[in-house]
């Protein structure tokens, strides 16, 4: 462990100081193959205009790649000091943990080798997938899980974990009479699972329908319950005055558990697409570990002496709760499409999910379980024993989902607009959660650049209909020369907090970013 | 786009005693479809972009064209500089009388997506060219009189060589200028310079070309420097290197291609 301490502290500073030195791209003398190198070091400062501080972040990513007429290697090494990380020690990131609180951290971004072949490829080792058409992050696009530690800001592709995976291609010839041309078959093998990460319960993005520090009820309805359990426990016993409300502190942590390793527990992924009439199209499907966030939360009750505290008109009880880790089998199957209209560019997308986890709010699961029904169940052991597990509702219960999109963008006077309407549609019954059930979103964003591309401004902005929740995301960005980018951004969210995107509604920034790009 | 760039560097000429501009259009005309024709090209060229207050940016890139019958091409180009869109391709099918297709690669993305070829008046890859620019420079030379009303000046010496300066009036709204003026080599007809007028008495852009060398029977101008006198800014575009008629085969112009980078 101190090593791997030792290893990521001297491999962090190593690439924030010395990557530039070698970018580079060289052909060998004599021989056909090129050597390619780069990344870039990115400095981010967070403003926060409330929610928890973000510290300021250094990161920095370096590749080196080898090409010749029938290999290509890439390895792509990153690493990262400070950001949203609260007690953070150093260490490497590693691929089977969601929970993970590493500043200086380092992990290897992709390392693989692929065979060229004429009518083929085949790649192995550590890689990152990005499937669909749609902008954001496109329903078909579940092969590679994310680091949601900064998830609005961070560019969504940088933020992928490249996955252990054995990728091979066929291309096919083009079928002259359909006029299908560019036609390509991919099957991916994904040995086990790597679940993606998330924020931990201090930082900035944990989600606040997650987080709960205690709990309150009033006191008749905490009488009528702690009566019932006492009734079960010693039938005719005189009924129990509570002092005041009960009040329960809760502690929250997050528990990783490792996804299992059998060749079962892996996952398959085929892909068919082409170009036909200048229109690209695929189809997917894909069975194999979830991608995206998933958890259960395991809660244990304590109550000293509470037979004791009962009589005196108190009840003690303190609550701790896991955030625990879980692992789940995800079917999706989805089709993509693009073609150009008159100028614009028109893409569609479609999936179907079996099994996609989504998100409750833990407010509904406490009210769940402090129903008679449920109480019941834990309460005598709560009182005799003083101590007694909790039986939770799914924090991530599996669901049927539709997710389909359409958008379009198109360049007129050198603004570059795009509008996109996304809906997820849940196709089963099941709890209510905090995506509403349809959930639509508009997502419009608008660019233009000045100065012959040295300067740019872009507006981004999300609206979930429904729940009527909003993010806008305007940024300003600026080049210096050829390696260097300066942005100021500003981030806004809006929204009920019983909502996926309104949760987050006090996490407002601004944001200061320079990448210097080698 | 990236095809037209490279007419830009390559428009030919013979030594003649031409009297009229027609004359000497024609005879550059023939000279594209005879012995300077070409099935398909190579190139690898730096630009050097200069703003108005004398700070400069670089881009470098490789780029691949072919053509096919019925004035089709296929074109592909990859941006190896500056490092931050490094890894960057683009692959286009320009088909006659109806917008090309196109499509991008980024590397942060991998994926290739399909774009809009409304890129008229955009600036090609941040320079003094735009996209409309690059084609009126590669069919220039195959416009007839309806295109474009064409008149000789006269000789003027550009950089030591004696030039025939030929005034084109286009006819057509789309080409966007009122008047272009081209320096073509007596000896070679290759041009030196070119000027499109607007609607202004200085010109909109001023395109020198030097350092003519031929590449086969080709001759092609190896430096090439783009004005935008209103601007104040420039474009200083080195041809690398450059190659003919190599009999590039489809997959060079594919997706599989566009996306594992150049060989």
């Amino acid at each position: 462990m101190i090593l791997a301490r030792r290893c990521a502290r001297i491999i962090a500073a190593a690439l924030l100081a010395t990557g530039p030195a070698w970018a580079d791209q060289v052909r060998r003398p004599g021989a056909s193959m090129r050597v390619e190198t780069g990344g870039y070091i990115d400095g981010l400062a967070v403003a926060p205009l409330g929610g928890p501080r973000q510290r300021p972040q250094a990161v920095t990513e370096v590749f080196f790649g080898t090409i010749t007429r029938s290999w290509r290697t890439r390895v792509s090494l990153r690493g990262g000091v400070g950001g949203p990380f609260e007690g953070a020690e150093p260490g490497v990131m590693n691929l089977v943990h969601t929970f993970q609180n590493r500043s200086p951290s380092v992990e290897v971004n992709e390392a693989w080798v692929e065979l060229l072949l004429p009518d083929a490829d085949l790649r192995v080792g550590i890689q990152k997938f990005a499937w669909g058409k749609l902008d954001g992050p496109p329903p078909t696009d579940v092969l590679t899980p994310r680091d949601l530690h900064d998830p609005l800001v961070r560019d969504g592709e940088e933020s992928k974990i490249g996955i252990p995976a054995l990728q091979g291609r066929y291309f096919a010839p083009p079928i002259s009479f359909l006029h299908m041309t560019d036609l390509r078959a991919t099957l991916v093998y994904v040995p086990f699972a790597s679940p993606p990460r998330l924020a931990l319960v201090k930082e900035r993005w944990f989600p606040p329908s997650i987080t709960t520090s205690g709990l309150g009820v009033p006191e008749r309805r905490a009488e009528r319950l702690i009566n019932d359990v006492i009734q079960e426990i010693i039938p005719g016993a005189p009924p129990i005055d509570l002092d005041g409300p009960l009040r329960v502190p809760i502690e929250l942590r997050t528990a990783n558990n490792a996804p299992p390793k059998s060749v079962s527990a892996g996952g398959i992924a085929l892909r068919l697409e082409g170009t036909i009439h200048e229109m690209d199209w695929s189809v997917s499907h894909y069975t194999g570990p979830e991608t995206a966030p998933d958890a259960a939360l395991l809660s244990i009750a304590s109550c000293r002496s509470c037979l004791t505290a009962l009589s005196q008109g108190r009840l003690p009880i303190r609550v701790q709760t896991f955030l625990k880790q879980k692992h789940d089998v995800l079917h999706m199957t989805g089709a993509d499409w693009s073609a150009v209209f008159g100028g614009a560019t028109v893409r569609g997308e479609v999936a179907v999910f079996q099994n996609r986890p989504s998100l409750r709010d833990t407010e509904d699961l406490i009210a769940e379980a402090l129903t008679p029904a449920v109480v019941s169940r834990y309460g005598p052991r709560l009182v005799l024993n003083g101590r007694s597990r909790i039986p939770l509702g799914e924090l991530f219960p599996d669901r049927d989902i539709v997710e389909w999109g359409i958008g379009v963008d198109y360049l007129i006077n050198g603004f570059f607009p795009l509008l996109q309407l996304n809906q997820v549609i849940f196709v089963d019954s099941g709890p209510p959660e905090l995506t509403r059930d349809p959930e639509t979103q508009l997502l419009l964003s608008i660019r233009r650049s000045f100065f012959k591309e040295k300067a740019e401004l872009e507006l981004r902005g999300l609206y979930a209909i429904e729940p009527g929740a909003w993010i806008v995301f305007p940024q300003a960005s600026y080049r210096l020369g050829d390696h260097w980018r300066l942005r100021l951004s500003y981030l806004g969210i809006g929204g009920p907090t019983e909502s996926f995107i309104g949760q987050f509604n006090a996490n407002d920034e601004f944001v200061f970013e320079a990448r210097y790009s080698f | 786009m990236s095809a037209a760039l490279v007419v830009l560097v390559s428009l030919l000429a013979p030594a003649v005693h031409a009297e009229t501009a027609r004359t000497i259009l024609d005879r550059l005309d023939r000279l594209d479809r005879t012995e300077r024709h070409w099935e398909d090209r190579t190139q690898r060229l730096k630009f050097r972009i200069i703003d108005r207050r004398g700070g400069t940016r670089s881009r470098e890139l490789d780029l691949a064209e072919k053509r096919y019958p019925n004035d089709e091409r296929k074109s592909i180009l990859f941006v190896s500089s500056p490092p931050e869109v490094k890894g960057t391709s683009f692959l286009a099918f320009t088909h006659k009388g109806r917008p090309a297709d196109q499509w991008i690669f980024l590397p942060a993305y991998r994926k290739t997506r399909q774009i809009t070829a409304n890129t008229r008046n955009q600036s090609f890859i941040g320079t003094d060219l735009t996209y409309h620019d690059l084609d009126i420079l590669s069919e220039m030379t195959s416009w007839t009189e309806r295109d474009a009303a064409s008149h000789l000046r006269g000789d003027e010496v550009v950089d030591t060589v004696t030039c025939h300066v030929i005034e084109l009036t286009p006819n057509r709204e789309d080409i966007g200028y009122k008047t272009i003026v081209v320096w073509l080599g007596r000896n070679d007809l290759v041009p030196r310079r070119i000027e499109l007028f607007g609607n202004e008495a200085e010109p909109a852009k001023r395109i020198l070309q030097s350092d003519i060398r031929a590449v086969g029977t080709i001759p092609i101008a190896h430096n090439t420097r783009v004005e935008t006198p209103h601007a104040g800014t420039s474009t200083e575009i080195v041809v690398v290197g450059a190659q003919f008629n190599q009999k590039l085969t489809d997959d060079t112009f594919s997706k599989r291609a566009l996306e594992q980078g150049p060989q």
